[in-house]
C-alpha cells in the first residue's frame, strides 16, 4: 500500500504543469545566482567581435527625440556604468554555447525563426528599439519607437506592441540580472495610447529575487515625463542554461 | 450619430470595412482570417469544426484585414481629436498584428456566438514569433490576447480600449504549433467591461496562460452625448408614434385641449420614460 502511495505520488509529480512546483524543476546552481555571474552573463551576451547584425543601431527611420536620448545613453556606457545591448536576429545568437535544459530544449531548430521584435525588417515600420542594462542597480531603459506597422487604434500603437516591448525589456533584464527566462506574469495598466512614430521611454527596475523568481517593474512614459503611457509589472522564472555538448 | 458610430463598429467587425480611399483595393479586400497554404492540419481542422457550427447561425466568423477601415478612422478623429493622423503614415499603415507576412507571423481566425456571448480565437504562432529559442514571445501570446479579449469587448459593448491587462502564463507554447484562446465577458461594472480568457491546446488537455481584462468603452463626454442623442432620438420618435396614435384613438382628448398643450403634456411623459431606457441602455 505505501508502494502503491509513493508510484501515485511519483506520477501525480510528472503529470504536473511545467511551473506547478518548484520541485518538478532543476534547482538554480546557487553559486551561480550572485554578484559576478552577472558580468559573465553580460560578456556572453554581448560579444565584442561578431559577424551578426546588430539591430539596435540608429537608421534614417530614428525620430530626433530617439536620436538624441540614444547618444545621451552612449555617452554615459563610457562614463557611468551603463552598457548597450546588441539585438540580434534571434535570442539563440545571444546564447552561443549554451542550450535550454534537456527538458525544454526544442529538437529542431530552423534558421528561419526571428526573435519577435525583429520580425518587421522594413527599417521603421515596425519595432526601432534599443536597449541599455545597468548591470550594478540591476535596472534597464528601452527607448522604443513603434512604426505604422504596430497601428491598432489609427494613428496609436497597438497595446500589444507595447505589451510586447515591456516583456522583450523585462526578458533581457531578467536573463542578465539573475538568468530569468519564461515570463511567468504580466500585469499591464493601460494610461494613454503612443501616437505611431513617437518615441516612448521603458524604465525597468528588478524590485527582488526569491523564490527562483525575479519580479520586475516597468513605466513606459514620453521623453519629458509629462505623460505616462503605461504601467507594467512582471515575474519571470529563473532557469540555468546548459553548456552545449562540443559536437 | 455617436451611437451610430459604435452600431457601426460592431456591424464593421462582423462583416467588414467597406470601400476605403487611401489603401490599395487588394490589400483593403483579403480577408486573412481564411485558410492560407501556411495553415497547417491541426489549424484547418478546427477552423472546419467552427464553420460547421457556424451552419446553424449560432456562430458566426469574423473577417480580419490588414487596415483599419475609414469608419474607424473618422471614429478616432471624434474621440481624439488632437491625434495627428498624418496622411503618409495613414497610407502606410497596417493593423498589427495582421502586418507581418503570411505564414511568418500571426495567423488567426475569431469566431463570436452571439447567444453564449463569447469569443473563440484559433492562433497558429509563426516563426517569426520566437522568444526563448523554439517557443512564442510572451509578447506575441500577450498580443493575441489584447486582440481576442478586445473583439470580445467591443462586440459586447461597443467601441473599447484596454485599460488593464493581467496575464498568467502557465506554460510556454511552442513555435508554430496551435492553440484555442477562449474568451468571455464576466461582468459589466458601469462602464467597465471585465473580459477573460484561457489559451489551451486544440485537445484542451494543456492550459497554456489566463489572463483577465479590463476594457473601458467611450470617454465619459462621448457617452454624454450619446446619452443625450439617445434620449432626443428616442423620445422625439415615440412622442410623434405616441401623438398621432392618441389623435387617432381619443379625438376627444385632441378636442379638449389645444394641440400645442397635449403635445407638450405627451412630451413630459415620454422623455421621462425613455430617459430611463436609454440610461439603462448604455449602463
Amino acid at each position: 500500500m505505501i508502494r502503491r502511495g509513493f508510484q501515485a505520488a511519483v506520477r501525480l509529480g510528472q503529470h504536473r504543469a511545467l511551473f506547478g512546483g518548484p520541485q518538478v524543476l532543476p534547482r538554480l546552481n546557487l553559486t551561480s545566482a550572485f554578484g559576478s555571474s552577472t558580468d559573465s552573463l553580460v560578456s556572453r551576451f554581448c560579444p565584442e567581435k561578431t559577424d551578426l547584425k546588430d539591430y539596435a543601431l540608429p537608421n534614417a527611420s530614428w525620430c530626433p527625440d530617439m536620436l538624441d536620448l540614444y547618444q545621451e545613453f552612449l555617452e554615459k556606457t563610457k562614463t557611468d556604468g551603463w552598457i548597450k545591448l546588441p539585438s540580434f536576429k534571434s535570442n539563440r545568437d545571444h546564447i552561443q554555447g549554451l542550450k535550454l535544459p534537456s527538458g525544454l530544449a526544442v529538437a529542431s531548430d530552423k534558421s528561419d525563426w526571428r526573435i519577435f521584435t525583429r520580425c518587421i525588417q522594413v527599417e521603421g515600420q515596425g519595432y526601432e528599439y534599443v536597449i541599455f542594462f545597468h548591470p550594478s542597480e540591476k535596472k534597464s531603459i528601452c527607448l522604443f519607437q513603434p512604426g505604422p506597422y504596430l497601428e491598432g487604434a489609427p494613428g496609436f500603437a497597438h497595446g500589444g506592441s507595447l505589451a510586447t516591448m515591456m516583456d522583450e525589456t523585462f526578458s533581457k533584464t531578467a536573463y542578465l540580472a539573475g538568468e530569468g527566462l519564461f515570463t511567468v506574469s504580466l500585469n499591464i495598466r493601460f494610461k494613454n495610447l503612443i501616437p505611431v512614430g513617437s518615441l516612448a521611454v521603458l524604465n525597468v527596475h528588478v524590485e527582488k529575487i526569491e523564490d527562483q523568481k525575479l519580479y520586475m517593474s516597468c513605466i513606459a512614459q514620453s521623453r519629458d515625463q509629462q505623460t505616462v503611457y503605461a504601467k507594467c509589472s512582471g515575474i519571470f522564472l529563473q532557469l540555468q542554461l546548459e553548456e552545449e555538448s562540443p559536437q | 450619430m455617436l451611437r451610430g458610430c459604435a452600431g457601426l463598429l460592431r456591424s464593421w467587425a462582423l462583416r467588414g470595412p467597406k470601400r476605403g480611399r487611401s489603401f490599395s483595393s487588394e490589400v483593403l479586400h483579403v480577408d486573412h482570417s481564411l485558410p492560407n497554404p501556411s495553415w497547417n492540419e491541426d489549424m484547418r481542422l478546427l477552423f472546419d469544426q467552427f464553420m460547421k457550427k457556424s451552419e446553424d447561425g449560432s456562430w458566426k466568423r469574423l473577417p480580419s484585414y490588414k487596415c483599419n477601415p475609414p469608419e474607424r478612422i473618422e471614429d478616432v478623429k471624434i474621440f481624439f481629436p488632437d491625434a495627428k493622423l498624418l496622411k503618409e503614415q495613414m497610407s502606410q499603415a497596417q493593423q498589427f498584428p495582421r502586418s507581418l507576412g503570411e505564414g511568418v507571423g500571426f495567423e488567426y481566425a475569431m469566431f463570436h456566438n452571439h447567444v453564449e456571448d463569447r469569443t473563440v480565437c484559433i492562433f497558429q504562432g509563426g516563426p517569426h514569433l520566437q522568444g526563448v529559442p523554439g517557443f512564442l514571445h510572451g509578447g506575441a501570446i500577450a498580443t493575441m490576447i489584447d486582440s481576442a479579449l478586445g473583439m470580445c469587448a467591443i462586440l459586447t459593448g461597443g467601441i473599447a480600449m484596454t485599460a488593464n491587462l493581467n496575464i498568467n502564463f502557465r506554460r510556454p507554447i511552442p513555435l508554430c504549433s496551435v492553440v484555442v484562446i477562449n474568451c468571455q465577458l464576466d461582468r459589466v461594472e458601469g462602464r467597465k467591461l471585465f473580459v477573460s480568457c484561457n489559451i489551451r491546446s486544440m485537445d484542451e488537455k494543456t492550459l497554456y496562460s489566463e489572463a483577465t481584462s479590463k476594457e473601458l468603452p467611450l470617454p465619459l463626454y462621448v457617452v454624454c452625448l450619446n446619452l443625450l442623442w439617445t434620449f432626443l432620438g428616442l423620445g422625439v420618435v415615440r412622442f410623434w408614434v405616441c401623438f398621432c396614435f392618441d389623435l387617432v384613438l381619443s379625438p376627444t382628448n385632441a378636442q379638449k385641449f389645444s394641440i400645442l398643450s397635449h403635445a407638450k403634456n405627451k412630451l413630459k411623459v415620454f422623455l421621462s420614460i425613455t430617459g430611463r431606457e436609454a440610461l439603462a441602455k448604455i449602463y
